[in-house]
């Protein structure tokens, strides 16, 4: 059967979104998820802060991912965003930029307040968040085997 | 073809032309742009290559060209930081979390960090909060080599059609 992919729309549309698909795969590199608040371990669902949760479109998609350490929202189907986040883990994810909106990084700082004991994990920052990343995972969804799990959270200042 | 041929060629000559833009004296950040523009280098010429392989892959050119046109200089500046979230962080085996600061840039994305905030500042009760949520992970694992693989057995299925 011969698809004449250069006079049909629709074939051409599929075939790019095919090879954007490809080229995603290939520019992704690792990114630690979190935050699916109500769908714990699942990742499928998320809950916004506003009114009865539900999901709002972002601000903007103008901050390019060519930081480590970048903060962004995780996408629903419809490109609005909910609780979900990500942070990246690579200097460039280009593959993440004009769809995922980035509002934040992580920044190095020392503990505020955590008590530092014995036996206890390696510092704050980046160094947190591949640790976080590198923790064993159980396929094909990749959920962590072991839970990392968020205890507290707050504003500073 | 020729005409496609030259097409590329622009492209490819206008990411030789980003490579010469004068970076700051730092020198890592150099590194970063020169691994950057490596890896965008690399899927551009991988689809460029496919364009002119084949007819029906010509359409491949144009996203040749949005990638190339999309490459972006590490050293530009983020937004400032309005404000800095907390999150405490603890591993299955350890006793205590482990604090990750968060900057936010409210004056850029207004609405997505008075969200992430509250997430972060609601006490039970209030609203949902982040407190009590775990880490889960979609990360897609998938090596260049594999990619580039998937990207050539497309293009020979795509020839080979008569």
């Amino acid at each position: 059967m011969y698809i004449d992919l250069l006079h049909s729309d629709t074939h051409k549309h599929t075939l790019i979104n095919f090879i954007r698909f490809v080229i995603i795969l290939a520019l992704s590199g690792m990114s630690i998820q979190g935050g699916a608040i109500g769908a714990n371990n699942s990742g499928k669902s998320g809950v916004s802060s506003f009114e009865d949760g539900k999901s709002f479109q972002p601000d903007n998609y103008n901050i390019k991912h060519t930081k480590e350490g970048l903060v962004s929202m995780v996408r629903t189907k419809d490109g609005s965003i909910d609780s979900r986040f990500f942070v990246q883990t690579e200097e460039d994810a280009g593959w993440a930029d004009d769809r995922y909106a980035a509002f934040g990084i992580v920044l190095e700082e020392e503990d505020n307040g955590v008590e530092e004991k014995k036996g206890n994990v390696g510092g704050g920052g980046m160094d947190l968040v591949r640790r976080i990343s590198n923790v064993d995972v159980k396929p094909p969804q990749n959920y962590p085997k072991d839970p990392v799990m968020i205890v507290g959270c707050g504003l500073i200042g | 073809m020729k005409g496609r041929s030259r097409l590329i060629a622009s492209y490819v000559g206008q990411l030789s032309a980003l490579s010469a833009i004068p970076s700051t004296s730092d020198n890592q950040l150099e590194e970063k742009f020169d691994t950057q523009l490596q890896r965008r280098q690399f899927v551009i010429q991988s689809i460029a290559t496919a364009g002119t392989i084949s007819t029906t892959l010509a359409p491949l050119t144009v996203l040749a060209a949005d990638y190339a046109t999309t490459t972006i200089n590490p050293s530009i500046s983020l937004p400032t930081i309005t404000q800095k979230v907390y999150l405490d962080i603890k591993f299955a085996n350890y006793k205590t979390p482990k604090r990750l600061v968060i900057g936010l840039f409210g004056n850029d994305m207004p609405n997505t960090v008075e969200n992430f905030v509250k997430l972060c500042t609601n006490s039970e009760g209030d609203g949902p909060s982040y407190a009590g949520s775990t880490f889960y992970r979609g990360k897609i694992q998938c090596s260049h080599d594999v990619c580039t693989c998937i990207l050539i057995c497309f293009t020979l299925i795509l020839t080979n059609i008569p």
